[in-house]
């Protein structure tokens, strides 16, 4: 196995997407405002107190990012629950990463290809045995229009 | 004002491979709506994509073509949104280390002449499905076959200044990855789809107006319609004071018009990020090397070969490789019409750019579904060069070859009795019969009117029913008609 | 009958002692009997069970032929529901089966049934199940762990003497150890992902759980290698784990890392874990104290990485082509919002929202590339570390099994509960939990940590240990 200390293929994706997500990246409002935790010392962290809160316009837009219909009364807990998250996330902050490459994977291996050879055994009825509404071999939604 | 109008063009190549980019099911167009979807095709829980080893192989073969960078270690990353036929709510592409950078094509038009043209990058990504929008009243249909098809996204540089342009790029695009065997180019079928984005700036700023996204341009033509009616477009809507907004707009073929897309545009975050299933495709020189290995000539190298060994001008050695077909089919022809291909290339590629190619367009086929093969073509050439038979017979050969009446050439000259007069006596005495019965054209001649000449040899063609060798019998007449001085 | 091991078992198999529908009838009867008060299973196979059994016999080919085995809700299991406990797939028949089950099915094992766990695996309690909480079967208060927490109070109780399950930041080995079973994760790339539910893609890892690492070393033989459908599963021969056993641990030169017994390990625990250590220099090992110093970095690594790739893994859970849809959708938007808002739980919800958030525009460097950079920081510890020492002890869990209920409030807590095994997971090493006693009247295991692809080193240590101890024999009052 390649080296994890080596970071043969990570390194030049850390060049690479560093410069390239810092050209359209804002600042990061979020992580530069607020302080980070006191270094942790020999004891592993501990749950620090909220310093920072998502608001729940910030939750709902992150909702709506990912598809998910809240109340609006989940919002609040949301906002609460998903800030102190973040607190200890920030903890990272911390941490000098300076010349290490970002690990993507456990393996730092190589893609394994396939020989491109079809299978056309395809059973679409019991694929579709387990669908919400299909009609005529074809799923279906409610209208979109383009 | 003077505007400049600034295009770059994204073509969405798909690939011609037998399966899928991630999965093993078949590629083939035209199955039954998701018969051809499989278990990864429609993000079954728990599949896994698995990358086609060919896939990769095409996308070094056009890096190659294009002169671009190959990525030694490229990676596959997951583009985020939600659509009915993206069935894993992420769309499996390349963003920051895409497999092909960097690039170019030579292109040319009559107003702009010869330009260089950059490729920002190709990459690689799999196709979405198709949404029926017209297969019920109230839903909307979802069919994945096409889902997981293996597409190279081709981005060029902004650097494209006419509609003329941007279909000469396109155009040299398409024979190039058909050439390369990668795609089999059927636009009708959506497998070279060409997005344009347009903007228009004052001549001599440096800085770009607003683009406009214009998609589902399924042809040259429409291209070039598009980008003028776009063009015209966006300076109506400068020049009225009004600004061009940034959308998504849908070519009408019928209506000669593009239109916004109807549906919401929102600001897309794509999320981006590494497919944590998929590790990074490495590609080694030995890779590089097989696959350069299996480079077929490509078309600026063969038009050049064209012109230095078929004596071509630039003008028929870029038309005749416009594809590889037809290019093929040309230099099948001199093979059969005989040895001597200096000589034989430009009746060749008269035969094929003016008459085969009259015949295709009057019945609107391509050359691959050519009525009339290269061997008989070549044959029919070799039959002219030969003087079996006049040019004007050729034609009436062609044509009974094209309609299927015989073989080859030889058959049907020998069934039409078409080969050329060879018997001396015969033809002499159709020379004297035209001088005997033209008394006026010869006196003309005698007068110094030597033109006259065509005429004389006409009537001897004509009474030989076309199979007199005109040269010859020119030749005869004037050896007369001076003794008659 | 219960009671053997799985090697007995099987010789009881093969010798024509028993037969593979005795051995299934006697696992169904207790599960018929059990779960009730445990909650362990999900979907139970009765029918299908008899059907394979009746088809094995003591001529049977497959090194496990006739062995009864659950799997956890992850796996997908042909014509077979696989709800990966959330109300999402509730509805969900697999129509094909996960390359595990595909392979333990080839070596003649009996599926009884699919176990209860957190919903997409998210969790360490086994609180967040669609399907209600599974209880520990050593006090029925106390929360077997999760995520596969009904993997392991299943065998803990003698349901089955085997079980899947998946790991992702600790969820065999942390209910393996609050259930006083043993349980393995293998290393990265040892077991397939193809048709197991994937929570994070370059986490996840499929295990198993059973009442020893001698048992262990059956099943991961018949379940590990490599899988061509998967593309993160590592070409590399998988050895026969159970003939390497020699229990032999002399020179084995174990390391203690400092921050895995800082502040933070509540007393009676770390006393147990200290026996367990001195048991092993008694077995003639070398015990050395070692630094591990970006452990502190684990938590905050795993809780951006993971949720990335869950909020990216579960959107394909829109309601359109399987799974819970809303009724009557106005609208495409409302068909994806009210299915994925009404599909998912809430602690689902919240893993996906902070994936989203880390990944989306202006915050993916501060928090996505940041962690992929720790985490190495983190494999680094574990490849500096195995240049000296052959195998890593520790504890799994700062305290035994929590009371139902504790932590439902606060999920930071519950994440903060995942310290000791979060490292091995974001470097993708495997790792094992061994019963090695109890505190306050509930087990606790002892973690080891071996190098990439040294499962064979872990369970011949957990077998060693075994040998001389038998902690992993006790069974919980009641199901006995």
């Amino acid at each position: 196995m390649q080296s994890v200390l080596s970071g043969r293929y990570s390194e030049a994706y850390a060049t690479r997407a560093l410069s390239f997500y810092a050209s359209f990246a804002r600042p990061c409002e979020h992580s530069k405002a607020r302080p980070l935790a006191d270094s942790a010392g020999p004891s592993l962290i501990t749950s620090s107190e909220t310093i920072v809160s998502l608001t729940t316009d910030d939750v709902r837009k992150v909702a709506h990012l990912a598809r998910l219909g809240l109340d609006d009364a989940a919002l609040e807990d949301y906002a609460r629950e998903l800030s102190s998250i973040l607190d200890v996330v920030d903890h990272l902050g911390q941490a000098d990463t300076t010349d290490v490459a970002p690990m993507s994977h456990p393996l730092d291996l190589a893609a394994r290809l396939r020989d491109d050879v079809p299978d056309a055994t395809i059973d679409r009825e019991a694929f579709q045995s387990v669908a919400p509404d299909t009609a005529n071999g074809v799923y279906r939604v409610p209208k979109v229009i383009e | 004002m003077n505007w400049e109008t600034v295009i770059g063009l994204e073509v969405h190549i798909q690939l011609a491979t037998a399966s899928k980019i991630f999965s093993s099911a078949p590629t083939a167009y035209g199955a039954a709506a998701n018969e051809q979807a499989n278990a990864v095709d429609i993000a079954l829980p728990g599949v896994l994509p698995v990358i086609n080893r060919d896939v990769i192989a095409m996308a070094t073969r056009f890096g190659l073509a294009i002169e671009a960078d190959i990525t030694r270690a490229s990676v596959f990353a997951r583009k985020h949104y939600f659509y009915p036929d993206l069935p894993k709510g992420y769309q499996i592409s390349q963003y920051d280390l895409p497999i092909v950078a960097g690039g170019h094509l030579d292109i040319e038009t009559a107003e702009q002449g010869a330009r260089r043209i950059g490729i920002t990058r190709a990459h690689l990504e799999e196709d979405a499905g198709k949404s029926l929008h017209e297969a019920f009243d109230r839903e909307t249909g979802i069919d994945l076959n096409r889902a997981g098809t293996p597409l190279i996204e081709c981005v060029s540089e902004p650097e494209i200044r006419t509609a003329a342009e941007a279909a000469a790029y396109a155009k040299k695009l398409h024979a190039l990855v058909t050439y390369l065997g990668i795609c089999d180019g059927n636009m009708a079928e959506g497998s070279f789809r060409i997005d344009a984005n347009v903007s228009v700036r004052p001549a001599g700023s440096t800085e770009f107006g607003t683009r406009t996204e214009t998609k589902n341009v399924n042809s040259f033509r429409f291209l070039e319609k598009a980008i003028e009616f776009e063009v015209e477009r966006q300076i109506d809507v400068l020049e009225a004071g009004g600004s061009i907004t940034q959308e998504t707009r849908l070519f009408d073929p019928d209506s000669g018009e593009t239109r916004a897309m109807r549906s919401k545009e929102e600001a897309h975050d794509y999320r981006y990020f590494p497919d944590p299933d998929l590790l990074p495709v490495v590609i080694d020189e030995a890779f590089i090397d097989t696959q350069r290995g299996h480079l077929p000539e490509l078309p600026d190298a063969k038009a050049a070969r064209f012109a230095n060994e078929y004596g071509l001008n630039t003008a028929d050695a870029t038309a005749l490789t416009q594809s590889r077909v037809l290019a093929d089919f040309f230099e099948a022809t001199v093979a059969a019409a005989g040895h001597d291909k200096a000589a034989l290339g430009k009746p060749a590629a008269n035969w094929i750019n003016s008459e085969l190619a009259g015949v295709l367009n009057r019945d609107g086929l391509s050359i691959a579904d050519a009525p009339i093969t290269a061997t008989q073509l070549g044959g029919l050439i070799a039959r002219i060069q030969d003087d079996t038979i006049s040019g004007k017979i050729a034609k009436q050969v062609f044509d009974a070859l094209v309609a299927g009446e015989g073989e080859s050439a030889d058959a049907i000259i020998a069934d039409k009795g078409l080969k050329q007069i060879t018997d001396t006596g015969a033809i002499e005495s159709l020379v004297d019969d035209a001088i005997a019965n033209n008394p006026d054209q010869v006196a003309q001649y005698l007068d110094g009117k030597t033109k006259i000449v065509g005429f004389l040899v006409g009537q001897v063609m004509k009474a030989s029913q076309g199979k007199a060798n005109p040269k010859d019998v020119n030749q005869r007449l004037v050896a007369k008609l001076d003794a008659m001085k | 009958m219960h009671d053997r091991s799985i090697a007995e078992l099987i010789a009881a198999v093969r010798s024509g002692e028993t037969t593979p529908r005795a051995l299934t009838d006697h696992y169904l009867d207790r599960i018929e009997r059990l779960q009730p008060s445990l909650n362990a299973l999900i979907t139970r196979t009765a029918e299908a069970a008899h059907a394979v059994a009746d088809g094995l016999d003591e001529q049977s080919p497959g090194a496990l032929a006739g062995l009864p085995i659950l799997h956890k809700d992850i796996f997908c299991t042909k014509g077979v529901k696989t709800s990966c406990a959330s109300r999402m797939l509730d509805n969900f028949v697999a129509p094909y089966d996960a390359t595990v089950v595909e392979r333990l099915a080839a070596a003649g094992t009996v599926m009884l049934g699919k176990t209860n766990m957190d919903e997409f695996a998210m969790g360490s309690s086994n609180e967040n199940s669609f399907y209600g909480p599974v209880k520990n079967p050593w006090n029925l208060a106390h929360v077997p762990g999760g995520s596969s927490g009904g993997s392991a109070a299943a065998v803990a109780a003698g349901l089955a003497p085997a079980a899947t399950g998946t790991d992702t930041g600790g969820s065999i080995r942390q209910p393996a150890a609050l259930c006083g079973v043993t349980g393995i994760k293998p290393t990265y790339g040892r077991v397939s992902r193809y048709g197991m539910i994937a929570f994070a893609s370059s986490l996840d890892q499929g295990g198993c759980f059973a009442r020893s690492a001698a048992d262990c070393a059956h099943v991961l033989s018949a379940m590990a290698g490599f899988d061509p459908r998967d593309s993160t599963s590592v070409e590399r021969d998988v050895p026969d784990y159970a003939a390497a056993l020699s229990g032999d641990v002399a020179g084995l030169r174990i390391g203690l890392p400092r921050e895995y017994f800082a502040d933070g390990l509540e007393a009676d625990s770390r006393a147990v874990i200290d026996a367990a250590v001195k048991q092993y220099e008694a077995l003639g090992a070398e015990v050395v104290d070692i630094d591990m110093p970006h452990t502190d970095l684990a938590v905050s690594t795993y809780y951006v990485i993971a949720p990335a790739e869950a909020s990216s893994n579960l959107a394909r859970f829109d309601g359109v082509r399987y799974g819970h849809r809303c009724d009557a959708p106005r609208d495409l938007e409302d068909l994806y919002t009210r299915s994925r808002g009404e599909g998912f739980g809430a602690e689902v919800q919240r893993r996906i929202m902070i994936g989203a958030y880390v990944l989306s525009a202006g915050y993916y460097d501060a928090y996505y590339i940041k962690a992929q950079k720790t985490r190495r920081l983190i494999a680094q510890d574990f490849q500096r570390a195995f240049e000296h020492v052959d195998l890593i002890a520790a504890p799994v869990t700062q305290a035994p099994a929590f009371k139902l209920g504790e932590k439902a409030d606060d999920p930071v807590s519950m994440y903060l509960n995942d310290v000791y095994t979060l490292p091995a997971s974001l470097a993708g090493v495997p790792g094992m939990s061994v019963p090695a006693g109890f505190a306050h009247g509930l087990p606790v295991g002892l973690q080891l940590l071996a190098p990439w692809f040294e499962e064979g080193r872990l369970l011949n240590a957990g077998h060693a240990y075994q040998q001389a101890t038998d902690w992993h024999t006790a069974r919980p009052a009641g199901f006995e």
